[in-house]
């Protein structure tokens, strides 16, 4: 039995030996406490936990469209406001962004909400996070960073995404850049020779693939920020050049005539980003623009 | 608590360790056996541990009383008290809504709506287990095969017992409780076998099925939206998948029972290598379709009497044998295929053409074992579309997809670079396992292999889980069972 133990204690050790090495390899890029199983949102939480009792008049809310899209150089010049934070996160959709804003809003209490969309964000999403609005509360107000990772316990997340991680922090052509400017944003940089030729080519999805439920979202958002007293601005994502065609073109427009009249109903601001022509140069794939085409379009947007 | 968690890897340390120190008195051993077996239990939903304490507590009684008795006519209905008890508390929690609403269907369609409400009732985790092995117990008694256990400390522990509680193996009283009933040595052999186990069950359940479960879930939860040749990989994929999670976990039990000197009865024996059906369903759930065997097939003729006879018991095994894993049409259907599948062997007396291990004395299998190993193992992946599929509709999609001239398109499925990983996990499992035929699980070496070299694998395949693991421990298929 005594040599049983023994032999089982040094080969445990051995093991958390290995894991020991991994995570100090690594301990650079160990992943914000997992508060929603979207580990862009959980790292954008962390943010708004460090800036809070700072100011927040612009808040961007969104998918990675707000998180790559928005310039955040070109929203500072545009509104000559530094107190701008952009919570813009992969995969969220319209009506997560609703339940976003129900939560954090009311904390930021911000003038304006920007929020960059393409008809992609208004499709029935297959890989939805979950929202847990006292979780998120938790870890917000009450929860310091350790108590957020004891109670976010996840030993096999930590250790996959801390790898992850490091692809996303160190590789600046990265598709998954995580290395977030200071005020959120993250401008894609992708070389022409690492393009993903399946994301590059990719359609738009149908209008008939698009869900009602998003629409819904969307005029839920609207009327909750203009009950709040919140000057809301929505701008539409343009497609590269390559992929618009007849058919696209109708859908979009047809798109964003029902975004405009949801948003004009509440006295929002529609942005329309697709009304010129974008060099498919600008482009890392079918919609996600690199720094430079980030930079041009956000300009473009907001001067309007 | 999942043997996949990290709390589980601290309690069954814990276990361990107080448990052997206890090895004075055997039935200190087994009280203490039986708290941490409730702890693990309620650990899950300690509602439900009533549940089990009455099941297994109706079962002593009728056991007890059963032996004090001669009549014919109360031993029969002390036995039938034990099978409505457990029956109906299956049937109850398993069974209720299904029947309400077919039944409400049904009269709706003969216009004469019943409007039965359903309960939603939450299935107590290893319901389907324990009321088996519990059921075995009793029967066994009826049948005078063995004798009624007096004292509870034996008793009990035996039907809650952590390792097997949950999703079997599905132990029989001959073979479980006498080790319960005897006093236990620590063999260091045993318990370094069941550390190696324990290991490759993880690796099976946490590495490969956990990954494979991802496109898995992708595929058939949107199999409209994909490819037939997306439908056929996930399906291929869930072939893997749940043996990896099913034979998982037993390795799992299997290996924690042996820390605690126990042995506990194989549950698979590389079911994946059969070379016909009938060789399939003697390596697969083990314990399951042997307790079928012994007291439903045998009891209803068996293999005697004529072909008609011989269909009507062997359909009526598979058959049950799907409803067992749960109430929906789809297991229905998927064992009825399996019972057609098997059939024409038994009819023909060629289901025990291949008791032997594939390639017994080979190092490779030979083309005609080739053959048939290809061919059994598409004809169960084939089944697997209905075991997988939430409901009718999903499996009619999946096999329209299949059977489609998207078969030859693109997978089209995102991620390429992971969709390989799996595959080369799933394989690596596969050819490990093909090694290790004729060993009891993948991972048990050589004895006179280096001990820097066993060393060395074990670390790897910690290594590997470690890196593998997908994000949050995923429930194990069986459970729901």
């Amino acid at each position: 039995m005594r040599r049983f133990l023994l032999h089982a204690l040094l080969f445990g050790l051995l093991a958390l030996a290995g894991i020991a090495g991994y995570i100090w390899h690594y301990r650079a890029y160990v992943p914000a406490p997992r508060i929603t199983n979207n580990i862009s949102l959980n790292a954008k939480l962390r943010m708004l936990k460090q800036r809070r009792g700072q100011p927040i008049h612009l808040l961007a809310l969104g998918s990675s469209m707000t998180l790559n899209n928005l310039s955040s150089r070109a929203v500072l010049e545009a509104f000559h406001d530094s107190s701008y934070l952009n919570m813009g996160a992969w995969g969220t959709d319209l009506a997560q962004s609703f339940e976003l804003a129900e939560d954090i809003v009311p904390l930021v209490r911000p003038s304006v909400v920007l929020m960059v969309t393409n008809l992609g964000d208004f499709s029935a999403n297959a890989e939805r996070y979950v929202v847990d609005s006292t979780r998120m509360a938790n870890y917000l107000v009450k929860w310091s960073e350790a108590d957020a990772y004891l109670h976010a316990r996840d030993a096999g997340y930590y250790l996959r995404q801390m790898e992850l991680n490091a692809v996303r922090m160190n590789d600046a052509g990265n598709y998954e850049r995580l290395v977030f400017d200071p005020w959120g944003g993250v401008q894609l940089n992708v070389p022409k020779d690492r393009i993903d030729q399946e994301r590059f080519d990719k359609r738009p999805p149908r209008l008939d693939e698009l869900s009602e439920e998003q629409y819904r979202a969307l005029e839920r958002l609207a009327a909750y920020l203009e009950r709040r007293h919140v000057r809301f601005i929505l701008i539409q994502s343009p497609y590269r050049q390559g992929v618009r065609s007849v058919t696209v073109e109708a859908d979009v427009a047809a798109h964003k005539r029902r975004v405009w009249t949801i948003l004009a109903a509440h006295g929002h601001r529609f942005d329309d980003g697709t009304d010129a022509l974008w060099a498919d140069s600008l482009f890392c794939d079918y919609g996600h623009l690199n720094a430079q085409g980030a930079y041009l379009f956000t300009r473009h947007a907001l001067a309007e | 608590m999942l043997f996949n968690s990290i709390e589980f890897g601290i309690f069954l340390p814990v276990v361990f360790l107080l448990y052997w120190a206890l090895r004075r008195s055997r039935r200190l051993q087994n009280a203490f056996l039986f708290t941490a077996s409730a702890f693990f239990y309620a650990w899950w939903d300690w509602r439900y541990l009533g549940l089990v304490f009455f099941s297994a507590g109706i079962d002593y009684v009728v056991a007890i009383a059963l032996e004090r008795t001669e009549a014919k006519a109360r031993r029969k209905a002390l036995l039938a008290v034990s099978l409505v008890t457990n029956l109906g508390l299956l049937g109850f929690f398993k069974y209720y809504d299904f029947f309400v609403t077919n039944f409400n269907e049904a009269f709706t369609l003969l216009g004469r709506p019943l409007g039965l409400s359903t309960l939603h009732l939450v299935l107590p985790v290893g319901i389907s287990f324990y009321t088996f092995q519990s059921l075995s117990y009793t029967i066994d008694v009826y049948r005078r095969q063995m004798r009624a256990c007096r004292h509870p400390l034996d008793y009990f522990p035996f039907i809650l017992f952590f390792p097997q509680l949950m999703a079997g193996p599905i132990e029989r009283a001959y073979h479980l409780l006498p080790q319960f009933q005897a006093p236990r040595v620590f063999n260091e052999a045993q318990a370094r076998d069941g550390l190696r186990q324990i290991l490759w069950g993880l690796f099976k359940k946490v590495v490969v099925a956990d990954n494979c479960a991802y496109f898995v879930d992708m595929v058939y939860g949107d199999p409209s939206g994909h490819t037939g040749s997306a439908a056929v990989l996930a399906t291929l994929l869930f072939t893997f998948q749940i043996y990896s999670d099913f034979s998982g976990y037993s390795d799992i039990a299997l290996g924690s029972a042996r820390l605690l000197g126990f042995d506990l009865v194989r549950n698979f024996a590389f079911p994946l290598f059969a070379r016909d059906v009938g060789e399939y369903w003697r390596r697969w759930h083990i314990s399951l379709n042997t307790w079928f065997r012994d007291y439903l097939y045998i009891p209803l003729g068996g293999s005697r009497g004529g072909r008609w006879l011989v269909a009507r018991n062997t359909m009526a095994i598979f058959l049950v044998s799907g409803f067992w894993h749960g109430a929906n049409w789809t297991f229905v259907i998927w064992g009825a295929i399996n019972g057609l599948y098997f059939l024409p062997s038994i009819l023909r007396r060629r289901h025990r053409r291949f008791l032997d291990v594939i390639a017994q004395d080979r190092v490779l299998p030979t083309f005609f074992e080739l053959r048939h190993l290809v061919v059994t193992f598409v004809m169960i992946a084939f089944t697997r579309v209905f075991f997988r599929s939430p409901d009718l509709h999903t499996a009619w999609t999946m096999l329209e997809r299949m059977f489609s001239a998207s078969l030859f398109a693109p997978l089209g499925l995102p991620y390429t670079g992971y969709l390989y990983e799996c595959l080369a996990l799933a394989g690596g499992m596969f050819a490990v396992e093909y090694v290790q035929r004729r060993k009891q699980h993948g991972l048990q070496l050589e004895a006179g292999t280096p001990r820097a070299l066993r060393w060395a694998i074990y670390l790897f395949v910690v290594a590997v889980i470690v890196a593998y693991a997908p994000m949050g421990g995923a429930e194990f298929i069986y459970f729901q069972f």
